[in-house]
Order: structure tokens, then C-alpha cells, then sequence
């Protein structure tokens, strides 16, 4: 199954500063971390992600700084901010609550149809 | 190699994006993205041209990219977050002021004062070209007047259209002793083709050579040019 989407649809604010919860990284590692965890379920155009970075910097949930990388390209890392990270505590609780209704409807249904 | 098509899609990105102080910012992170996705191709086997056109069909479409990056590089809101935004729009006015100067100016087409033979300590023809991105820099020559001021005469014009004013500055000058002449000022005239000479005062006439250096990400030049008195640099 492929689910396709793009970074502009929500709900990936609650990605993006999970991942970045745990460490700072830049764009091209956050798509190839994406597409491990998830074993590339989501067919991302990955340009798209930029966007909602500068949008999260933006409104100061992530700030960016730059380092070298191993192949002298210089590398835009975000990093979560204290704003971000309770951002990030909302987030998860609103997935949560929408997670557990949408599953007791669900499974509701499907328990029925059996 | 080749990197046309990756230069023409952030080309196309970036033409949406109104707000040009970000510009480079924002196609240094998309071209690393890029190279960072075809080099992985590449090494999973891809030829080059292959690699490059799966890169930018996975990056999206240029224009819904530009399109939602220029919602979130508003003049407006970049100016009053960002301080160092401030600072540069303000440069920009001043820039805007200097331009239409020259502009009115009737040494419009003129060129940069020459200087009385008769002052002159040594003249040193450079001749030399360097590029960076669409800026074309010519280092023409080097002059040390008997007062001890050192002039650099160089010229600027972009290859491209006039779609953005480039000009380079905050070159690093250091002698043969690796004394670093921070004291400079710069004095332009513009047209298509701007002329510039860069003075230092008080510049010790014993110096063996000079060494004009630039570096910014990852564009960078060295130049040495020999301080001797009808010596030429080849």
C-alpha cells in the first residue's frame, strides 16, 4: 500500500517535531528518516518539506543553524525549540484524542460487520 | 558535469518566491537536497542524467514549491522578525539611494579618475578574470601612488539579465607578511560594466606581493598579484 501526499497536507507538524525531538537534522536525512520508519508508506514529494520547515521556523517551533557536512556542502540543520516542544505535547495529545475516537468507530464497525 | 536542470528547477522555485534576500539561502538547501538524492542514486546505480531527473521528479513541482515557500518568506514579517532582515533592507534603501545617484549622475558612462602618471610608484597589470555565479569580476591593475595609497581598478557586470544588482564586495587583502588590510573603500561607478577602484592608505611600498582573497559558501578565489615595479603576473 502507498499512500501519497505531500508535506503541505497536515498533520505532518506532528512528524516533523517528533523526529526532530530526538535530534537535530537537516531536510534530506529528515525524508530518509521518514522513509525508514514508516518503510517508505508515504510517497512524498520531498520538496514539500521545505516549506513547512520554514513555516515551523518561522513561528518559532524549529530554529536552523548551518554546519559542513563530510562532502564540504554546508548543511541546514533544525533543531526544536522549548516553543516546539510544547507545541509538540499538543499535538500528540490532539492525535491522540482523534486516534482513539476515529479507532472506536472503526472497530466499532468492523466488529459489526463480522 | 552537467547540473543544468537542477540550476532551471530552482530557477522556477525561486521565481515565486518575491522575497529575493532569501534566495540563496533557500537554493543552497533545495541544490543540497539534489545533489544529496543523486549522489545516493548514482551510487544505487544510476547514470548521472538518470539520477538527476528522478532527483527533481521527487522533489515536487517547482511551482506549488515556490508557491508555498513564498508564503513563508513574507517581506513584511521577514522584516519585523528578523533584525538581521532589517539590517539589509536598510542597505537596500541606502543601495536604492547610491543607484539612483549614479543614475543622475552625469559621469554616468565616465570612467574612474585616472591617476597623474607623476604620482605613481609602480603600476602592476593583473589582468585577471574570476566568476562567481553570474558575477564576472576583472581585476585590471594595481597602482601605488608616491602618498603610499594602493589602488586595485577592477570591473563587475553580470552574465545574466539585470534581474538582480550583484556586486561583490568583502574581499580579504593581505600582503607578503600576511598583514590583513581591513581599511579599504571602495568607490564605483556604475553602467552595465561598474568600475571600481578599492584604495588602501598608507600602504608600505617594500611588499613583495598581494593576495586578494574571497569566500563566500562555497564560492571562493585566491588571487596573488607581485608588488614589484615592471614586474607582470602571468
Amino acid at each position: 500500500m502507498k499512500i501519497n501526499r505531500g508535506f503541505i497536507a497536515g498533520g505532518t507538524h506532528l512528524l516533523l517535531l517528533t523526529l526532530l525531538n530526538k535530534e537535530d537534522m537537516y531536510g534530506y536525512q529528515i525524508i530518509g528518516e521518514l522513509a525508514n520508519q514508516t518503510d517508505n508508506i508515504f510517497q512524498f514529494n520531498e520538496g514539500t518539506l521545505y516549506p513547512v520547515l520554514h513555516k515551523l521556523e518561522k513561528e518559532g517551533y524549529l530554529k536552523s543553524y548551518k554546519l559542513k557536512g563530510e562532502n564540504g556542502r554546508n548543511r541546514k540543520y533544525y533543531q526544536i525549540t522549548k516553543k516546539g516542544e510544547r507545541q509538540l505535547v499538543v499535538e500528540k495529545e490532539e492525535w491522540k484524542v482523534f486516534f482513539e475516537s476515529m479507532n472506536r468507530v472503526v472497530t466499532y464497525e468492523f466488529s459489526w460487520n463480522w | 558535469m552537467n547540473f543544468h536542470e537542477i540550476d532551471k528547477y530552482l530557477d522556477n522555485v525561486l521565481d515565486h518566491v518575491k522575497y529575493i534576500f532569501d534566495h540563496n539561502e533557500i537554493k543552497e538547501e533545495l541544490k543540497n537536497h539534489i545533489m544529496d538524492k543523486v549522489e545516493y542514486l548514482v551510487i544505487e546505480g544510476y547514470d548521472l542524467s538518470e539520477a538527476e531527473s528522478i532527483a527533481l521528479k521527487e522533489m515536487g513541482d517547482a511551482k506549488k514549491i515556490g508557491k508555498e515557500l513564498n508564503k513563508q518568506h513574507n517581506p513584511i514579517i521577514g522584516y519585523i522578525f528578523s533584525g538581521s532582515k532589517v539590517v539589509i533592507a536598510l542597505l537596500l534603501i541606502v543601495n536604492i539611494f547610491f543607484l539612483f545617484q549614479l543614475a543622475i549622475s552625469p559621469f554616468f558612462s565616465s570612467t574612474i579618475e585616472k591617476i597623474d602618471e607623476k604620482d605613481i610608484v609602480y603600476q602592476v597589470d593583473i589582468n585577471k578574470e574570476v566568476v562567481v555565479d553570474d558575477l564576472v569580476i576583472k581585476f585590471d591593475e594595481l597602482v601605488l601612488e608616491k602618498d603610499n595609497k594602493l589602488n586595485l581598478f577592477f570591473s563587475q557586470y553580470t552574465k545574466s539579465s539585470l534581474k538582480q544588482a550583484v556586486s561583490i564586495t568583502g574581499f580579504e587583502i593581505r600582503d607578503s607578511e600576511k598583514n590583513l588590510y581591513l581599511d579599504y573603500f571602495v568607490s564605483t561607478i556604475g553602467g552595465i560594466i561598474s568600475k571600481s577602484v578599492l584604495t588602501i592608505e598608507d600602504f608600505p611600498a617594500d611588499k613583495a606581493f598581494l593576495t586578494l582573497h574571497y569566500e563566500y559558501y562555497n564560492r571562493d578565489f585566491t588571487i596573488k598579484v607581485p608588488l614589484q615595479e615592471g614586474e607582470k603576473d602571468e
